[in-house]
Order: C-alpha cells, then sequence, then structure tokens
C-alpha cells in the first residue's frame, strides 16, 4: 500500500442510509417483497451495531415490534405450521368457501395418474396439507397417509389433531413412489379420495366441510425460515420478551421444515434445501432454548457431509466450498452443539446455561497456540467455550486446519485494476478461489475464523482499508465492490463482520456474536430473557 | 435479444418490463407463458379479461416498515394475484398472472408456488413451460426459485435431455454460477447422466483454468464415475499438472491436487512432492510453497518438518506476506508437533 490515504469510517452516513432503509426502500429493491423481514433486521442490526438504535424513538419501536407481530402464523389463526411472512404480499388473501382440493399436488382427481411420471411432490403436498387438515373444527376427519419409518411425526401429528379435536386415521403408505432426494415427506392426504368422501361409519362425525378444513387463510400463506429467524432477531434488538411468540407453532413450523437428509427447506411451499436453512433452523432453536423440534443428529451429518476436497463447506455434499456455507455450517455446529449438550439439562439457572456470556480470547483450533497479540479490540462473545468442544470433536485436527487454511486464503493480496474499481484495495476477502473480493465475505469468512478462533490471523488492516473503500460516501451504506452501488445486504454484512472483528474502535462499533450475527447486547438480552425456563 | 435483456437489467433490478423483442426478430419462438410487451395483461383496471376481478390491496397494517415504494403495475398486478389466490382460480389467465408477477419479482416464492398449483390442474404441457423457464433464465440466472421450479419441472417431465446444453449454455455468460452447477451436478446424480462430463470440465478449464466450479465439478464427477483408484489419480495429478505448469501460482489446481493427495491414504506422495519441488525451482508459488508444507507436515523425520519450518517463514517474511500471522501460526504448529515426536 504504497502512500494511499487511509479511508475514514462514515458513521453517521451508515446511520442515515440504515434508518432510512427502516422505512422506505426504492422501487429497484421489488425483488425483496417477499424479503423484508430480512431487510428490517439488516437495518435493525445494523443501527444496533453502530450504538444507533436507541435514538430509534419508542413510539418507532412499538410499531416495528407490532409490524413483525402482524407477520406471524400463530396455532390459534389456525395454523398449525407457525413461524413468520417475510411481508405482507398475501396475509390478507382468505380462503373462499367454494370447495377446492388442497395444494396436494399428488391427488387431485383431474390430472391422471401416471405411472413413473407421477406427480409425486410430498415437499409441496405435505406441510401445505397440514396447513389444511389441522385448522380448528372439530367434526372433521381424514385419511392420512404417512411414510414408513416416519414414526415420530405421526406423534406430533396426533398431538396437535387431539388439540383440535380432530380424528385422523394414519396408514403407511407402503407404495411410496421413487422418493426424490431430499424430500420433506412428512404426510399427505390419501390417494384418490374425492374431497367429500364418506368414511366409514365407525368413525365420528365425518362431514368433512372443506371450506372449513382450511384455516381462514390462504395455503399458500405460509412462514419462510428465513423470515421466522430474521423476526426473532429483529424482536430481541427491539428488546421484546418474546412473550408473544407462538413457540410451539414457531418449532412445527422449523420441524416440518427438516429433510431425511438433515437439511431444510424455507417453507411449506417447497424450496431448494442446503445449509442457509439449517443456519436458519439452527439459530431459531438457539433463541427459542428449544431444540425438541429437530433432529440434530441428522443436520450435524449434512453438515459435515458438505465439507469438500478443498476443506471447507459447500451449499451440499460435493458442491463447491464457499464462504457464506461455510459460515452457516461453522455457525449452525457451533449452534447445535451447543443445544445438544443444553438438552438434557433440567435447571434453568443462568449459572447451568452453557451459553452464558464468557469473556473470550480467541480459542485456538487445535490445543495449540494462537498469537493473540495484535488483534484489536477483542469483543466480549457469548459463544462458549464448551460447544466448542463440540465442534472440535466433530471435526478431526486435520480438518479443522484445512478449514482455517481455506479461510485464511480468501484474502486477496491484489486489488481490483478495473477501470471502475478507482477506489480499490486490496485485503478483502473472496467467497470462492480465483473469485473478486467482497464485502459481505468479511462477514461469512471473517465471522467463521472467529468461531474456530482463528481471525486474528487475517492481515486486520487491510481488511479494514478494502471494506472501507466500498463505502458508497454520498448515500452511505456499503457495496460489495468500490466500483458498485449500495445495498442492505452488504451494508450490514461489512459492518457486523467488521465488528465481528473487532475493527472499528468501540466507540463507533460494538462488539457483534460470531454464531448469532447481533451485537453482544442484544444476546444478553436474549439470555436475560431465560427462555428455556419459560413453558 | 442477449443485448436488449443485459441493458434491461442494468437500469432496474426487478423492474423487468419489456425485456422481450418483438417476435419478428426473435430467434426462437416464443412460449405461451413469457410477458411480451404486447402481451402484458396490465393495466387490468381497463383489460375486459379481467373485468369479473375486484383486485385486492395489500394490508400493510396501520404502520408498516421497509415499505417498497411499489410501482403502479407492481402494485396493481399485485392486488390481482392476491384476488386470484383467493378465489384459487387455477386457470390459464392465472398462469399467465404469475407470469407477469414472476417478471416483476423473480423471488416471490408463493408466485412460484401458485404456478406449479396451475400447472397440475390445467394439466399444462410442460416441455413448453420448461421452455418458459428457459428463456426467462438469463434475466435472473441467480435466482433460487427459478432453478427449483426447473428442477420440478425436469422431475416431473422425468427427462434431463435438455438440462447439460442448457446449463453449458447459461454458463457461457457466468462460468461460476453456484446455481447452474448445482443444477448440472443434480441431474448428474439424479438421473445418473455422466457421460462427457470430464471432457466438459475440461473445456472449461481450457477455457479458464482458473474456474474453480469446474474444478470442483471435476472431483465430483470422478467421485461417482470411476472413483479415486490408483490409476485415476495418476491420471488426474497428470491432468492438473499440466494447467500447474500453465498458472502456478493458481490456488483452484493446487486445491484440486490436495484433493487429489488427501484422497488416497497410499497416495502417490513422492510423485506429488517431485512435482511442487520443480514448480518452486522455476518460480515463487505461494500455493505450491503451501502444498509443500502440507506434504513435509504429513511425514514425521523432523528434517521434514523443520524444513516445513523454513517455508513457513520465508513464506511469512517475504512470499506471502498478507499471512505472516497465519504462517506464523503454521510454524508454531509445526514447531508443536517437533516436540511432540
Amino acid at each position: 500500500m504504497e502512500g494511499k490515504q487511509d479511508y475514514i469510517f462514515l458513521k453517521k452516513r451508515h446511520i442515515s442510509y440504515l434508518r432510512r432503509s427502516l422505512s422506505i426502500l426504492p422501487s429497484s429493491t421489488a425483488n425483496y417483497d417477499t424479503s423484508r423481514m430480512t431487510v428490517l433486521f439488516f437495518s435493525l442490526s445494523g443501527l444496533d451495531i453502530l450504538h444507533a438504535l436507541d435514538d430509534v424513538p419508542e413510539q418507532e419501536i412499538q410499531e416495528i415490534v407490532e409490524w413483525i407481530y402482524s407477520l406471524q402464523l400463530t396455532s390459534e389463526d389456525g395454523y398449525p405450521c407457525g413461524g413468520f411472512r417475510g411481508g405482507h404480499c398475501v396475509t390478507n388473501v382468505a380462503a373462499e368457501a367454494t370447495p377446492q382440493d388442497s395444494y396436494n399436488i399428488g391427488h387431485s382427481n383431474k390430472i391422471k395418474q401416471q405411472t413413473s411420471n407421477q406427480y409425486n411432490d410430498h415437499q409441496m403436498s405435505s406441510v401445505c396439507q397440514t396447513n389444511g387438515i389441522l385448522s380448528k373444527n372439530s367434526n372433521t376427519e381424514l385419511d392420512v397417509r404417512i411414510n414408513e419409518g416416519d414414526s415420530s411425526i405421526p406423534q406430533k401429528l396426533l398431538k396437535m389433531c387431539n388439540g383440535n379435536k380432530k380424528k385422523i386415521n394414519l396408514s403407511s403408505d407402503t407404495n411410496n413412489a421413487k422418493g426424490l432426494s431430499n424430500t420433506n415427506t412428512v404426510y399427505s392426504k390419501s390417494d384418490g379420495k374425492p374431497p367429500f368422501s364418506n368414511l366409514s361409519s365407525n368413525q365420528e362425525d365425518i362431514h368433512l366441510q372443506f371450506s372449513s378444513v382450511y384455516a381462514s387463510q390462504s395455503p399458500l400463506d405460509t412462514g419462510h425460515i428465513a423470515m421466522t429467524y430474521t423476526a426473532l432477531a429483529s424482536l430481541l434488538l427491539l428488546g421484546d420478551d418474546l412473550a408473544r411468540v407462538d413457540k410451539e407453532a414457531v418449532l412445527q413450523h422449523v420441524a416440518s421444515l427438516q429433510c431425511p437428509d438433515g437439511s431444510f427447506l424455507s417453507n411449506a411451499g417447497g424450496s431448494e434445501n442446503d445449509l442457509r436453512f439449517v443456519y436458519c433452523a439452527a439459530v431459531i432453536c438457539h433463541i427459542l432454548a428449544d431444540s425438541s423440534a429437530i433432529n440434530i443428529d441428522a443436520a450435524v451429518t449434512y453438515i459435515t457431509d458438505c465439507l469438500g476436497y478443498a476443506g471447507a463447506l459447500g451449499q451440499g455434499a460435493l458442491q463447491e466450498s464457499h464462504g457464506g456455507s461455510t459460515y452457516c455450517g461453522v455457525a449452525a455446529l457451533h449452534l447445535l452443539g451447543a443445544l445438544k449438550k443444553n438438552a438434557g439439562n433440567v435447571s434453568a439457572s443462568k449459572d447451568n446455561d452453557a451459553t452464558a456470556t464468557n469473556e473470550t480470547d480467541n480459542a485456538t483450533v487445535t490445543s495449540n497456540v494462537a498469537a493473540n497479540d495484535s488483534s484489536a479490540a477483542v469483543a466480549a462473545s457469548s459463544y462458549d467455550s464448551e460447544a466448542d468442544t463440540e465442534l472440535h470433536g466433530l471435526l478431526s485436527p486435520r480438518e479443522l486446519d484445512s478449514l482455517v487454511r481455506w479461510l485464511i486464503m480468501r484474502q486477496q493480496d491484489t486489488c481490483d485494476t478495473t477501470p471502475e474499481a478507482v477506489n480499490a484495495r486490496e485485503g478483502g476477502l473472496q467467497g470462492r478461489p480465483n473469485k473478486p473480493a467482497d464485502t459481505c465475505y468479511t462477514f461469512w469468512v471473517g465471522a467463521a475464523l472467529k468461531l474456530l478462533g482463528c481471525e486474528h490471523l487475517l492481515d486486520l488492516n487491510s481488511l479494514l482499508q478494502f471494506v472501507l473503500s466500498t463505502q458508497d460516501p454520498v448515500t452511505g451504506g456499503l457495496a460489495k465492490h468500490s466500483s458498485s452501488g449500495a445495498d442492505g445486504l452488504h451494508t450490514y454484512l461489512g459492518l457486523s463482520g467488521m465488528a465481528v472483528l473487532g475493527l472499528l474502535p468501540l466507540q463507533d462499533a460494538m462488539p457483534v456474536d460470531p454464531a448469532l450475527n447481533m451485537t453482544c447486547r442484544a444476546v444478553k438480552h436474549l439470555r436475560d430473557l431465560n427462555l428455556r425456563s419459560r413453558r | 435479444r442477449k443485448r436488449r435483456r443485459r441493458e434491461a437489467q442494468r437500469t432496474q433490478r426487478g423492474s423487468l418490463y419489456f425485456c422481450v423483442p418483438p417476435s419478428c426478430v426473435a430467434s426462437t419462438p416464443m412460449t405461451d407463458f413469457e410477458v411480451q410487451e404486447d402481451k402484458t395483461m396490465y393495466p387490468f383496471s381497463t383489460n375486459p379479461e379481467w373485468s369479473d376481478i375486484t383486485p385486492l390491496k395489500q394490508d400493510d397494517g396501520p404502520n408498516p416498515v421497509v415499505s417498497i415504494l411499489y410501482s403502479k403495475r407492481f402494485s396493481e398486478s399485485m392486488d390481482y394475484f392476491r384476488a386470484i389466490l383467493q378465489k384459487d382460480e387455477r386457470s390459464p389467465r392465472a398462469l399467465r398472472l404469475c407470469s407477469e408477477i414472476i417478471d416483476l419479482n423473480s423471488a416471490n416464492y408463493t408466485a412460484w408456488h401458485f404456478r406449479r398449483a396451475c400447472l397440475k390442474e390445467l394439466d399444462s404441457n410442460l416441455t413448453e413451460e420448461l421452455k418458459y423457464v428457459s428463456e426467462i433464465t438469463l434475466q435472473t440466472p441467480k435466482n433460487y426459485q427459478l432453478w427449483f421450479h426447473r428442477r420440478k419441472l425436469v422431475e416431473w417431465l422425468n427427462d434431463p435431455s435438455l438440462e447439460l446444453e442448457f446449463t453449458a449454455k447459461v454458463l457461457e455468460s457466468d462460468s461460476k454460477n453456484y446455481h447452474v452447477w448445482s443444477h448440472r451436478s443434480w441431474v448428474n446424480q439424479h438421473f445418473n447422466l455422466w457421460d462427457g462430463e470430464l471432457a466438459f470440465t475440461k473445456s472449461l478449464l481450457e477455457q479458464d483454468l482458473r474456474n474453480n466450479s469446474a474444478f470442483n465439478h471435476r472431483y465430483t464427477v470422478v467421485k461417482h464415475t470411476t472413483g479415486f483408484t490408483r490409476e485415476v489419480i495418476q491420471s488426474e495429478s497428470r491432468f492438473v499438472f499440466e494447467l500447474i505448469t500453465k498458472a502456478p501460482n493458481n490456488e483452484s489446481a493446487w486445491n484440486y491436487l490436495r484433493g487429489l493427495f488427501d484422497t488416497n491414504e497410499f497416495s502417490q506422495h513422492d510423485e506429488f512432492q517431485r512435482f511442487t519441488e520443480d514448480v518452486i525451482s522455476g518460480t515463487k508459488s505461494v500455493h505450491a510453497y503451501s502444498f509443500l508444507v502440507d506434504i513435509l507436515m504429513r511425514r514425521k523425520q523432523n528434517s521434514d518438518l523443520l524444513r516445513a519450518v523454513e517455508i513457513c517463514k520465508n513464506l511469512g517474511s517475504e512470499l506471502d506476506e498478507i499471512r505472516v500471522k497465519y504462517w506464523k501460526y503454521v510454524e508454531k504448529l509445526i514447531r508443536q508437533q517437533i516436540q511432540d515426536e
């Protein structure tokens, strides 16, 4: 870095940018319409990091809290699977009384049964189906088919049905059509039966009112795992006590999205499944201090299967190692490890709470020495050294070494020399080998290293200069490169990344918990809520 | 056509209205579903086809936050979409309405979900639908919902015949698009289609030997086909040696080499080491040195470990200064290893 002027951190500009995104977003952001909750999280968490959340008027805080809760799906509304939506796109769509088949794509009477080309989309049908089946209505009975081997799920289903006074006949699906990989096969209505079929006479009142089978809302109006996670995180940031969170419904929502291979979908309408949603599930369970809804072992297996030949994690097995998925996997292992440890604990006292705030130095990956000398202000992190042991037990020393090596190699000592990148700096972090450095990896790669106790091995000074070079001095906010425009995601992850790594003075940026991606202050609030003791 | 799409992309995200040229200059026939300039249904309020529908406005509550300033077209289209969802009307016009919504916001997963419901209900021609998805892919090639939808179609059709060619085409505009590689990999595995995959990665690496995704795909292909036998490791390492010779500090190539090295406990350490020593005798490649450190650390002899220490010192002080702290850390690890012996 020959004689280049150091960049200044434009704190006030970023606060303005984040305050603006809290209220209004331009029409060019229409593609965030279903994920406004994440934009909210970026704004709130970003402001919190910059010590600016307290400047938001209390009334506005309460309005935001109300908006978040307005996006929750609760059992009282008739939703068996809860969670939060990302926006109000379809929240006021009520299902009309027209008798309609469910969204069980597998068995519409109008579609001819084809043998090998069957429309057996279990992901689509299963949970959407349960959204319909389990609404409040006492006089219905349904045949429900489950897949063999799924013994735990019917119990949950039965429990929910008993709560709603609904009689369910369970039968095994012995003719399970060729299972698709990663399907969330739970249960679906039996094939071939028309909507108004009369069931056998020795059962309860069986008049099937199809219009009332559904909840009052559209079965298309489902929660989304990433919106649920960011909703809970946002509530914590706002100092809410989560008393209005329908915990059972949220956990049911998360449980219903887990696939047989341990990964998670994002929503009941069907989606891709990968490490991003495993991370979301892990955070949700951590916040609610309850892992009973998910199969931790399966999730851990999925994560470790994501380790690639290059040493880091792809989004799925054998997929390309990538900074984002690596973070999601490492953080999820960390959180799930802690959850597993706590699963057996009865006592809810803070002392026993293994996730209590710890002052931490940089715990080493192996038992060997870490050069902890020149790192900037060490953040008090609330991650737990016992959980670290859990994590280290899951990966071999060699795997951990390779992982650290891969992450450290993401730092670029060259810089973007294209004409637009006039203000570029070297020292940035890339997401994969031979890709350009990008501000958001400051968090993904930086926080992963922090969780592994090796973040101090980065060249923090040049990294800081790179990130600051991506600031937009006019609008505020940060961009992926110095030649791009600012957006919410890069703004937040740039700030959070710098905070996790302690790159900024404490009066500019609060310390951030690397596993939960929130300020330590918000995490402390979570601890103080002591949710594990709440029943 | 590609150029106009790119122009549209550069103007506004999320507002790709009219990015399709008139059909007279189209090189391939338009599908029924694609939103065309003269066939958009907007404005719905004056469109006789929609006169029976009462639009349903979004209810954001009394004090909304993170409010998007929707365009008129966006708002109105969504209002009609909500109305159709309320009716649960899975009709041809509903399907076209989904296309409008997807055109305005391809990330709207509810639109894609409802679209699939319509396709089923209407017993639609899924080959046509696949064509539609292909047509709109380049507008939003990194959209998760689009690729998930495509996967569903391919599953329902149980027909992968277009996929390899299509993914190859999309990779032409972005050879490292993660979604495309995931999809291609899924097709390979789901349909057991591996012929020509190795050659495909080779051709991509010939175009750009720094394509990390191509290397990763190659590893996946070998894993699923021959496996990493002694012979395969030999031929693969020859392949990588050649690429490294062309670009001695290409991390992607060295990672792949290390992947081969790690795969087989009985792999030819000597040959790997010989090659690496050869490289560093000619050029100061950080990744070559780094790999040599790994090889030496596997050995237990002090002489090797001490040499590894020296290399770390060299890397930290001169060759890879940005990682001086990391190389000091590795040095300490090795010293610890020496002490433990």
